[in-house]
């Protein structure tokens, strides 16, 4: 059972979602850790196009004050 | 002429009509140098993810405008030299505008819960009696009033299940926890019970239907039934 692990589908692939915008922070949210990390391709399961637009989106969002740089409690 | 996305935060600290002052002041900026504003979006006062200049808030809004290039360094050096803008950010915007702002805004499902098919699979070979009949007895604490004698049923339910030796009878024993929960009778609980005692589950019934601070009591009557199963 464990063995049998299915491949991750991309979910923008999924949705065919081409842009991801930076302002949409709930979008954002799902693909970084409490810290605010990115989430690696391999946790999240996106294709390599939208994990590049992703990693684009969320550090703009962290520019404008939309996204943290680093949690509260590790600044 | 390019799609750009210009967005940038004011200061919320200031005046409402300042604000505005500020906002009009870019839109002004953008249309007299031959731009075309496509579409305004103001999300507003928000919280900041960090505060700036010791700011914790910030007013958002957002242009999309076609404007030829040269209109970029402008924007930047307005708001650069503005104090009252906290930031700033124009991007060449390369997707459907209706898709991002309108209607048609595009639907973003919720990833999947990688982590529920592990339990799932794990469970189906031990605490298959523990996890359902838990959850049963959610529903029959919604249902019937009475909340800590479920919780009983299931306690005593679990250590039945234990001391028998076949363990195909946990499944019987939830089966019948179902049949309560459906009910909301506590009778239908010593039928279970009956597998293992029929007297004792008997004592136990007028036990359960009792009273609530008798909790501590069921769980200490499966205990005397134990030693009588392993006889069995």
């Amino acid at each position: 059972m464990a063995m049998m692990r299915r491949r991750k589908i991309c979910r923008f692939c999924e949705n065919k979602i081409y842009y991801l915008d930076y302002k949409d922070e709930k979008m954002l949210r799902r693909f970084t850790n409490e810290r605010g990390k990115i989430l690696a391709r391999r946790i999240s399961g996106n294709c390599a196009i939208h994990q590049r637009n992703l990693t684009r989106a969320v550090k703009r969002a962290r520019v404008m004050a939309i996204m943290a740089f680093a949690s509260e409690s590790y600044r | 002429m390019i799609l750009y996305e210009t967005t940038f935060i004011v200061n919320p600290q200031s005046e409402d009509a300042v604000i505005e002052e500020k906002v009009k002041a870019i839109s002004e900026l953008i249309l007299s140098n031959g731009g075309k504003i496509v579409r305004e979006d103001r999300m507003g006062t928000r919280r900041l993810a960090y505060p700036i200049n010791k700011l914790h808030q910030g007013y958002y809004a957002t242009f999309l405008h076609e404007s030829d290039k040269s209109v970029l360094p402008l924007l930047d050096r307005h708001m650069k030299l503005g104090e009252e803008y906290m930031r700033h950010l124009t991007i060449r915007f390369e997707a459907d505008p209706e898709r991002v702002y309108g209607d048609k805004k595009e639907d973003y499902k919720a990833p999947r819960e990688i982590t529920k098919r592990k339990p799932d699979s794990d469970s189906k070979k031990e605490p298959v009696s523990e996890t359902p009949a838990t959850e049963e007895a959610d529903s029959l604490s919604e249902t019937a009033e009475i909340k800590i004698v479920p919780a009983a049923v299931t306690e005593t339910a679990d250590s039945a299940s234990e001391t028998a030796e076949i363990k195909i009878a946990p499944a019987a024993v939830t089966e019948t926890a179902d049949g309560a929960s459906e009910t909301a009778e506590i009778k239908f609980v010593p039928a279970a019970v009956t597998e293992t005692a029929d007297s004792e589950s008997e004592t136990t019934k007028i036990e359960i239907v009792s009273s609530t601070d008798e909790a501590a009591v069921k769980e200490q009557k499966p205990a005397d039934e134990k030693p009588e199963d392993e006889e069995l």
